[in-house]
């Protein structure tokens, strides 16, 4: 048995291992897929049985991968699992369970008080920590979350936005350059994230090199708050741009170029054609994108994950990342009926922001009416 | 040769191959989770086919590899699903509290003889109940030098700060000394070098007294008034360093002198690595790593076959001479049995190990203990990066760990 990384030999394993899984998946899908065709079709005899079925394999891994888990979480949240419970909860734990109810509506209000508030016998006596420090308070991460949220964006959408425009004249090499562009995203999230750990040191990153070699002062990205703060923004930035370009793009591509010659004609300036023909025509493309950038990114937690931890003390911690620490990070307490409360707050944000965003924008009013 | 004579020796032999069938197990498949590193698995693995070799031919071990969060966490995880969990957990004893806590290891008095390990069982026990047999003893921190660059060890903290800027002057590109800055494991020998204690003599957790306020201050002006360490440093840049020969002393533990003393690895290192106590700090004393080894643990879901091959492996592994000395010497670590002794003759380095081990204080398997890595953690970190001072960390550190006790 060797530890050598990964090797032909255990490559072809893993193959070994794989290939008959995949097979038996396979054949039992059609399987299923044929039985239950027949059984729309000639027993319940409904004119949809070929539809049904098609969707059939989707609407199962919906609900096995994400309706039972978001079931779960909501009730993880109705219990008291945590350190001293956990062998309630567990079916082989040897220790001795001293709750008389495993769910309730008690340890629910329990669970989303703590996320907000600190309590002693009963009275509130502040906001709650998520974390170990003063600072992580549910208002102070919610702020910082929003900061990360809008900043994130703004940058996204801008140098998206003007990469997409330079992308999208007459220049040579262009294919070049759209492959360059679109590298960051094609790049898996966690070498992005140890790499740009490794160049944000003080003394060996490449960051510091550049500024040092430009006559600037060295800066201890990852140990300052503020520049650890900023490093993890440029990274996400950095990784952001390209699904803006390439939505952009795409977006200018498909307007017809009358619009423009007709604007010419006209003596329509750049920016006169930039404002009225392509933001407009643009927003059924940059509505959706925002939306979904908001929501990755309010989410996203590899990058500050990666970069610094959430640290220095704690203090590059989104809700998001708090909410991982809290859960299954260095100072976990295993308080699991916490944090899927922490997690379902987290969820009614986004989606009371999804839904006012989406309603008040109409910038999905298109693809609907079709 | 008389019909009776035939039939007693083929009773004898039929008693003979009885016996032999007893001692040798059905082949199994173990599944261990391991927190050690790569080339200490590459021993155990070894380890393991010998010991299948001879008692159970045919079986196999798989060693998972998951660092210390990850195998808690995961530990936990299939615990709370019933399933999935190991046959064997090999880790530090610190984890072991809190899986003892959530129910999940088997109490082990009954299935070992626990005389056998004299020195640093205790690290396993709660309640007086074992729930863990030690592989060595030590995983404590200790001073490591390039002796090429730093030929004198240096035995105060002031003759080290001298001795790192003589490097740094001869070798501008070396760093003098480097540790694991931020890190709470390495924080806490200078807490009980200057006094300080993790629970009071009544029990309660103290993160507030004199010495845990001197241990912060003290450890950032070794960054900002000597600067001798550098400005960013985590366990990766020290042990990366240290094996190329761009640092001359670094802090680390005895599960790393493996990888230091195999010149594949750390090819600056051959023929000039030298371990040995922490230096002493200004008011004399040195600091006190905490100590207690790497123990094998028994998940409450194995049975029948594969626990009885569970035991006997790690027993093997834990009191046979040969195997314990092929898996705690033969990987840079201080046998956790009497059995085996460190010879200073023929191995200095296990011999100051030794002597290095002698300087800590023994970690309790208390899983309370977790909510003083966790405060103790972001407090150090505002240390280390200058906004906040000792006094302030500490008193936060307290507030933090009480909000954590409940």
């Amino acid at each position: 048995m060797e530890f050598s990384g990964l090797s032909i030999e255990i490559i072809l394993n893993t193959l070994q291992q794989l290939i008959p899984l995949i097979l038996a998946i396979l054949v039992g899908v059609i399987l299923l897929e044929v039985g239950l065709y027949l059984l729309l079709a000639r027993v319940i005899k409904t004119k949809h049985a070929l539809p049904y079925t098609l969707l059939a394999p989707a609407m199962i891994a919906l609900i096995v991968f994400m309706m039972y888990p978001l079931a779960f979480n909501v009730l993880l949240a109705f219990s008291n699992l945590e350190r001293g419970t956990f062998a309630c909860y567990s079916p082989v734990s040897l220790g001795a369970c001293e709750l008389d109810h495993l769910y309730g509506l008690d340890y629910a209000i329990q669970n989303f008080s703590d996320v907000f508030f600190r309590l002693r016998d009963g009275e509130i006596v502040g906001w709650g920590r998520l974390l170990r420090t003063a600072d992580s308070t549910f208002p102070v991460l919610l702020g910082r979350t929003v900061l990360w949220t809008v900043t994130n964006v703004i940058f996204h959408f801008s140098i998206g936005m003007a990469l997409a425009i330079i992308m999208n004249q007459k220049i040579r090499f262009k294919g070049i350059y759209r492959a360059l562009i679109v590298i960051p995203w094609a790049i898996p999230a966690v070498i992005v994230g140890l790499t740009w750990r490794q160049e944000f040191h003080v003394q060996y990153g490449f960051v510091n090199t550049l500024i040092t070699g430009l006559g600037g002062q060295a800066i201890s990205w990852l140990d300052e708050p503020v520049a650890a703060f900023i490093a993890v923004i440029f990274v996400n930035v950095w990784l952001g741009v390209p699904f803006y370009m390439i939505m952009l793009l795409g977006g200018m591509q498909s307007i017809p170029t009358d619009y423009y010659e007709a604007a010419n004609i006209d003596g329509a300036s750049s920016w006169q054609r930039f404002n009225s023909i392509t933001m407009p025509l643009l927003k059924p493309i940059i509505i959706p994108a925002v939306t979904l950038d908001v929501i990755w990114t309010f989410n996203k937690l590899d990058v500050i994950f990666l970069v610094t931890g959430g640290g220095p003390s704690e203090s590059t911690n989104i809700l998001v990342s708090a909410l991982y620490n809290a859960a299954f990070g260095p100072a976990a307490t295993t308080e699991l009926g916490f944090a899927a409360a922490f997690s379902i707050i987290i969820f009614i944000i986004l989606f009371i922001f999804a839904l006012v965003w989406i309603t008040t924008s109409g910038g999905l009013k298109e693809i609907y009416d079709r | 040769m008389n019909r009776a004579k035939l039939l007693a020796l083929v009773l004898l032999l039929v008693v003979a191959l009885g016996a032999t069938a007893v001692a040798a197990q059905d082949p199994v498949n173990l599944v261990i989770w391991s927190q050690d590193g790569d080339v200490n698995n590459v021993v155990l693995a070894a380890q393991f086919e010998a010991w299948a070799a001879e008692f159970a031919p045919g079986s196999t071990l798989e060693i998972v590899q998951k660092e210390t969060e990850v195998l808690r966490n995961d530990l936990l995880t299939a615990g709370l699903a019933g399933s999935g969990l190991p046959d064997l957990v090999l880790g530090p004893n610190d984890a072991i509290g809190v899986f003892v806590d959530a129910g999940l290891l088997l109490p082990l008095d009954d299935q070992f003889d626990t005389a056998m390990y004299p020195f640093n069982l205790g690290a396993a026990q709660i309640g007086g109940v074992t729930y863990g047999v030690p592989t060595n003893a030590g995983n404590h921190l200790m001073l490591m030098v390039n002796t090429n660059l730093v030929p004198e060890i240096p035995q105060t903290f002031d003759e080290l700060i001298a001795a790192a800027a003589a490097v740094e002057e001869a070798n501008p590109e070396v760093q003098g000394f480097a540790y694991n800055l931020n890190e709470p494991f390495w924080f806490l020998p200078f807490v009980h070098g200057f006094g300080g204690t993790t629970y009071s003599e009544e029990g309660e957790m103290v993160l507030d007294s004199q010495g845990w306020i001197d241990a912060y201050q003290f450890v950032h002006d070794l960054k900002f008034v000597s600067g001798v360490v550098p400005e960013e440093c985590d366990y990766a840049c020290a042990d990366s360093l240290f094996k190329e020969g761009s640092v001359a002393m670094i802090i680390n533990g005895d599960w790393a002198i493996a990888e230091y003393l195999n010149p594949e690895t750390s090819p600056a290192l051959v023929d000039a690595f030298a371990v040995a106590p922490w230096p002493a700090l200004p008011n004399g004393n040195r600091p006190q790593p905490f100590t207690a080894g790497k123990f094998l643990s028994i998940p409450v879901t194995v049975e029948g076959a594969q626990l009885e091959a569970a035991v006997a492996f790690a027993t093997w592994l834990t009191t046979d001479p040969a195997a314990v000395e092929a898996y705690s010497i033969g990987t840079g670590r201080l046998p956790a049995i009497s059995a085996v002794a460190v010879d200073p003759e023929t191995d200095p380095i296990l011999a100051a190990s030794n002597e290095a081990l002698a300087t800590g204080v023994g970690m309790p398997a208390d899983p309370t203990l977790r909510c003083m890595w966790d405060s103790v953690r972001p407090n150090l970190e505002a240390v280390m990066s200058d906004s906040m001072t000792a006094e302030e960390a500490a008193a936060e550190a307290q507030i933090s760990a009480e909000d954590c006790l409940g």
